[in-house]
């Protein structure tokens, strides 16, 4: 590609020149509903930004809470580390856990006393 | 509660009440900003679209859309964004325009009769006839008829070339923000921009001496 010459640069500006010309050449009624147009889409900005503050504040607050509902009935049950299932077993009196085990564990620990 | 508790609840009120105008200092100060960049390009923005869809109230459409779209998806973004963003809004709407505006003719060109459009002209705006600070007749006169044989020669030109000259000359966007706004790579803005140069020369060259 070759540099631009002279006259290139000449036209770039002669371009410009018009163009500047034609665009403060615009006639006060153009102008005018630009103007118009320009406060309503500045007006627009600030109210997108509300929306959108409203939409997400509720739905923000809504997630927060399911967040911290999950989490406290997740950890409710498990205070101390340990499950309810071996609370109950450690209140169970000696006499009463061959009773309360299943058949399976009871036949196994009778197989393991004759062997 | 003792007289220091309700002396903090009172602050916190009082906190709580100055909240919103704290959240709507930046959104003013954007707001401002973006009024001055629009305020900056409407009219330049305005004469492109002009110069594209030859149309005054298309054109108007066009650049009160774009200032639209760009305040809504766009106006949170960093001001240095917004001109290739709001360049390549413009010329969505301006190829959507030329698009419809040609699915139209051709509608109408198989209806029997002649269709004239009709100028809804609202004589009642008052800025009408308010006087411009234009320059002198003989000035005026010279320079709408540079723009014009200008303009003639952009509208033979391809979408590109027109694109990127109006980018890179007109508006004086640089070559990254031309290739932003036109969505293509900086090689091709200069490809275009060059061939533009060249055929606009041969054009113009004797009709400007």
């Amino acid at each position: 590609m070759t540099t631009p010459s002279s006259s290139q640069s000449d036209l770039e500006r002669r371009a410009r020149e018009a163009f500047e010309a034609s665009v403060e050449g615009l006639d006060a009624r153009t102008r005018s509903r630009l103007n118009q147009a320009r406060q309503a889409a500045t007006a627009e900005l600030g109210r997108s930004r509300r929306s959108r503050w409203v939409v997400w504040a509720p739905a923000g607050a809504l997630a927060a809470a399911a967040l911290v509902a999950v989490l406290l009935v997740w950890r409710a049950p498990g205070t101390g580390g340990e499950s309810p299932r071996s609370q109950v077993a450690d209140t169970t009196t000696p006499g009463l856990t061959a009773e309360a085990a299943p058949k399976g564990s009871a036949r196994s620990g009778v197989g393991a006393r004759a062997v | 509660m003792n007289s220091s508790g309700s002396l903090d609840l009172t602050r916190h009120w009082r906190l709580a009440d100055a909240e919103p105008a704290a959240c709507e200092e930046p959104v003013l100060q954007q707001s401002r900003e973006l009024d001055r960049f629009l305020a900056s390009v409407e009219r330049r923005a305005y004469r492109v679209a002009q110069m594209a869809v030859r149309d005054p109230d298309d054109a108007l459409d066009i650049v009160q859309g774009a200032m639209l779209r760009l305040a809504q998806s766009y106006g949170q973004r960093p001001s240095e964004e917004w001109k290739p963003l709001f360049y390549r809004i413009l010329y969505n709407g301006i190829r959507d325009a030329q698009r419809r505006r040609a699915v139209r003719s051709k509608v109408f060109a198989l209806l029997p009769g002649q269709w004239h459009r009709e100028e809804e002209e609202d004589s009642s705006d008052p800025y009408e006839h308010v006087a411009d600070s234009a320059p002198e007749p003989g000035q005026r006169l010279m320079a709408a008829q540079a723009m014009q044989a200008l303009e003639a020669a952009l509208n033979q030109l391809p979408a590109r070339q027109q694109q990127a000259f109006t980018l890179r000359c007109l508006e004086g966007l640089d070559v990254a923000e031309t290739a932003a706004a036109m969505g293509c790579s900086e090689g091709s803005v200069k490809t275009h921009y060059f061939r533009a140069l060249q055929f606009l020369r041969q054009q113009l060259e004797e009709v400007w001496e």
